[in-house]
């Protein structure tokens, strides 16, 4: 073995030893026992990232095309009706003035169409030429069509017409059977379909007396005002 | 089973009415004129009794017609009560007689009014 094998086995035979010893102390003190303290926190690494932007401002989103959804309305009902009017009638048999006052009530029904059913009953009062006393009762029925305020209407009946005599103590009597036309306007209208209303009305009409074979006729205008409920 | 629907009797009813009622005679001109006189008259004239003066047409044993024609009933409603009174109207009305037909011609009728 040469002399430098030799030094260097040497050295390193008293290397280990020392190195041994030295790892031993940097350990800590030895307690065989315990166990081995946890090992150190990482390093914390702290990166700092550039600001981010400022958000742009999002558009909404389009608004969704929804049709219109009314609400509910149940299909239009035949709707009962009940009128009230009066007028002035002018009225004549040939050439002989009856003029008075009449008053009409009529039940009825308003259509969802623009047109109503009606029947009614009349009276009339009044005055033959000389002051000779007139009533008329009539019973009939009528049909009116609808124009937004303006109603239109013709209807048939059959009525009871009495008139005074002079020179006997009883009145004289027939039966009628006639035909009326009818305009009115509605100065006022509330209602469910606006079906009640005040209104001014105007009729003419005309009443066979006694049959429709050379009859004499009672005939002329009414002006009145009445109400619809 | 349906309740009955009134409209076709009352449609029947309409049609025989008109008939029926014939039967009740139509109303003339001239008696329904006759009565508008016969009430001036006893508004205007003092005494004079409505019931004596026929205004009825009639058929049977010949033809009567109203005491007062047409005209002359026009005449009376026209005229004042101070007219009526003065020019004899209300003495003349209060005599006249139904007017008759007798052998196929008028029976004589002397005016009334004027």
């Amino acid at each position: 073995m040469s002399r430098a094998s030799r030094l260097r086995l040497r050295r390193e035979s008293v290397l280990a030893p020392a190195l041994l010893l030295a790892s031993l102390s940097l350990a800590g003190p030895a307690h065989a026992d315990e166990p081995a303290p946890p090992p150190p926190p990482p390093p914390m690494i702290i990166v700092e990232l550039p600001p981010a932007p400022p958000p742009e401002p999002v558009a909404p989103p389009p608004p969704i095309e929804v049709a219109p959804q009314e609400p509910y309305r149940p299909p239009p009902q035949v709707l009962p009706a009940f009128r009230i009017e009066g007028g002035a009638t002018f009225t004549r048999i040939y050439d002989i003035p009856i003029n008075g006052g009449q008053g009409s009530l009529a039940v009825g029904a308003e259509f969802p169409g623009p047109f109503a059913i009606y029947g009614n009953l009349t009276i009339f009062g009044g005055q033959q030429e000389t002051g000779l006393s007139a009533v008329h009762v009539k019973l009939g029925g009528e049909v009116e069509g609808r124009f937004g305020r303006l109603r239109l209407g013709a209807g048939v009946n059959v009525g009871y017409l009495s008139l005074g005599q002079a020179t006997t103590n009883s009145d004289i009597a027939a039966l009628t059977f006639g035909v009326e036309g009818r305009v009115s306007f509605d100065v006022l209208r509330w209602g469910e379909r606006e079906k009640g209303g005040l209104f001014v009305v105007g009729k003419i009409g005309g009443d066979a007396i006694g049959g429709w074979d050379a009859s004499p006729w009672i005939w002329g205008p009414t002006v009145g005002l009445g109400a619809r409920f | 089973m349906s309740p009955p629907r009134p409209w076709p009797a009352l449609l029947v009813a309409a049609l025989l009415l008109p008939l029926i009622s014939r039967c009740s005679g139509g109303w003339r001109q001239d008696e329904l004129e006759c009565e508008q006189a016969a009430n001036q008259l006893l508004k205007c004239c003092p005494g004079f009794d409505p019931s004596t003066l026929s205004c009825s047409y009639s058929t049977g044993c010949g033809t009567s017609y109203p005491a007062l024609t047409v005209a002359e009933s026009e005449c009376i409603d026209n005229e004042s009560c101070e007219t009526l009174v003065a020019t004899g109207v209300c003495a003349r009305a209060s005599d006249s007689l139904p007017i008759q037909t007798t052998d196929g011609g008028l029976t004589e009728h002397p005016g009334v009014c004027p």
